[in-house]
């Protein structure tokens, strides 16, 4: 193996949550390994500040393509900026993490690395050399364990499938550049209109918690305690199919087969049933919490704890003993 | 124009998997269905079609020769004809792989303007193959639209997408590729008119001798596979709500969860 590389995620000139999270990841590969280096490659504008962060978050090589056009360049342009210049340092093992612009990227460097993809890896280890990555398939039904038949592959890692290792103030990275070729960052793609979403709550795949309704919360104008329950612990809210079907909730919010998947530290189910097409799309979840009427409902077999009851009773109950504790306090 | 529409068939999803040799999903056998996010992309070219007749929808599959069944029901959706690779040196491909496959049929489908994927299968969900495809075809991509116009005289494609907890409207020129997720409109249901005129559209059978590429080689090997560990039993909380609240907070407590 040589140098495991990454690629930082970069949004309003900081370092998103992901790149922690995929530094920890090779560094922990290549420790495993004896001595490997791990690199980050970083595309903005005027990112040169970002070093001693990536240094000490475990990077030995920071590579840094850093031109105005960069800033939130598009999967293409990135692709092709940063595949000649991995390339040339023999790249083996490329992590991105499995987000909307990792996704993106995966695919079209792969191809111009002429390797494979395995993609939404959830935990990664050194087998012999070989980099071994465990993803779940069928919805978390299933396990599998993949790797590259040739010497490398791009793999793509589950945002918070990795807890981030603090990072060590004394590390220092060397600093490379990655060359960007005149006409490499043409755009084919142009920005209209971004509409921000204006709301203060946690977007889905970045929680650590997400507090999910269904259809036993009994209406679009009864979703209150899964807001309050979820502003009290810090959380997304999410949705189940029904719900969003019904138009009680957007389908940014929901869950599942023709939603999201998402992987927290800790899931609420409140009023949800637990279709199969719904458990796809948290069952990885850390600790899940259901509370429903039924206590046969198919979520109440997937969680950890399952509440037998009505959610319009324990959840008002429920904020008011946490807050008791201290928790939400202020929030 | 033409357009393409990459369409995968995949097992119901109630349907019990079974993996077999080296870990490659069985598929002969299953009952099969449209993977949910591709019917979302032959709706929007269908909603093309609709406000310009003489578009020419083409769907693109790979797969076992089974799978025609499942794709004239596309055809009877309103597209104009398919197109099903078929080889049994394609079995277990990989992403990249079936993204090559693919790539070198648009090619020979030819004057495609453009390309439409579901963001992800239901099976593989990798939602890598589609910008894998855009790549190999030199394309810029956008991805999980959830509705796009078509504007053939200013050939453009102009999409409202998901972009990292925003709604992005963006705009590519073509020929382009876009990936479509879950949408805000249902896709159309056949009618009986339709699932007659399918019986009299083509489905075009081709192997990879065809289109003139060698089978591509397997870039990841699946080495293991198994049951996830069972979760220990669930914890049962009954009671009043306030006793259940209560335990509740206990738990998340000692679980250091809050």
């Amino acid at each position: 193996m040589s140098t495991i590389w990454t690629l930082a995620e970069i949004e309003g000139g900081e370092l998103k949550g992901i790149t922690h999270e995929l530094l920890t990841a090779a560094r922990s590969l290549a420790d495993a390994s004896g001595g490997l280096k791990v690199g980050v490659v970083a595309l903005g504008h005027e990112i040169g500040g970002l070093v001693p962060l990536l240094g000490s978050l475990g990077a030995d090589l920071v590579a840094l393509a850093d031109a105005p056009s960069l800033a939130n360049a598009p999967a293409d342009v990135v692709a092709r900026v940063i595949a000649p210049f991995l390339q040339g340092q023999q790249a083996r093992t490329v992590l991105l993490g499995h987000t909307a612009i990792g996704k993106d990227v995966a695919g079209r460097l792969a191809v111009r690395l002429d390797c494979g993809v395995i993609a939404d890896a959830t935990e990664l280890k050194n087998d012999g050399g070989k980099v071994v990555a465990t993803r779940s398939i069928f919805g978390g039904g299933m396990w599998s364990r993949a790797t590259a038949a040739g010497e490398g592959a791009v793999i793509t890692v589950r945002p918070r499938a990795v807890t981030p290792a603090t990072g060590q103030s004394g590390r220092t990275a060397e600093t490379l550049t990655v060359p960007v070729a005149e006409g490499s960052t043409t755009r084919r793609v142009e920005t209209l209109e971004l509409k921000q979403e204006t709301s203060t709550t946690v977007s889905l795949g970045d929680a650590e918690v997400v507090v999910a309704g269904g259809r036993g919360m009994g209406g679009a104008d009864r979703f209150g305690p899964v807001e309050t329950l979820a502003r009290t612990l810090g959380a997304a809210v999410g949705a189940s199919r029904a719900v969003v079907d019904s138009g009680w909730r957007p389908h940014k919010e929901q869950i599942g087969q023709t939603g999201r998947t998402v992987s927290p530290k800790l899931y609420v189910a409140l009023g949800i049933s637990g279709a199969i097409q719904h458990l796809v799309g948290m069952r990885t979840s850390g600790t899940i919490i259901a509370i429903n009427t039924d206590a046969e409902a198919p979520i109440m077999k997937v969680a950890n704890v399952a509440a037998v009851g009505d959610v319009h009773e324990i959840v008002p109950a429920l904020v008011t003993e946490l807050s008791r504790q201290g928790v939400g306090a202020g929030a | 124009m033409r357009v393409v529409v990459c369409v995968k068939v995949v097992p119901d999803t109630t349907e019990p998997k079974r993996l077999g040799d080296q870990h490659v999903l069985v598929r002969s056998g299953v009952q099969g269905a449209v993977n949910p996010m591709d019917d979302y992309a032959l709706e929007v070219a269908l909603k093309w079609k609709d406000a310009q007749p003489d578009l020419d929808v083409v769907v693109l599959t790979m797969g076992p020769e089974d799978t025609r069944a499942i794709i004239k029901k596309c055809l009877a959706k309103g597209a104009d004809r398919a197109v099903l690779v078929s080889d049994t040196a394609l079995a277990g491909t990989d992403a990249i792989g079936t993204a090559r496959v693919l790539a070198a049929a648009i090619r020979k489908i030819g004057d495609v303007d453009a390309v439409l994927c579901g963001v992800r299968s239901s099976d593989g969900e990798s939602a890598v193959v589609g910008p894998a495809v855009a790549e190999l075809l030199d394309m810029p991509q956008l991805t999980t639209c959830k509705e796009a116009d078509l504007d053939g005289s200013a050939r453009t494609v102009t999409a409202t997408r998901e972009a990292d907890g925003a709604l992005e409207v963006a705009r590519a020129g073509l020929p382009a590729l876009l990936t479509v997720t879950k949408a805000s409109f249902e896709p159309r249901l056949a009618n009986f008119k339709g699932i007659q005129a399918a019986n009299k559209k083509e489905i075009l059978g081709w192997t990879t001798a065809d289109l003139g590429i060698t089978p591509p080689a397997r870039q990841v090997l699946v080495t293991a596979a198994g049951e996830p560990p069972q979760r220990p039993a669930s914890q049962v909380l009954t009671g009043s709500a306030a006793d259940v609240a209560q335990k509740l907070a206990q738990y998340l407590t000692e679980q250091k969860l809050v």
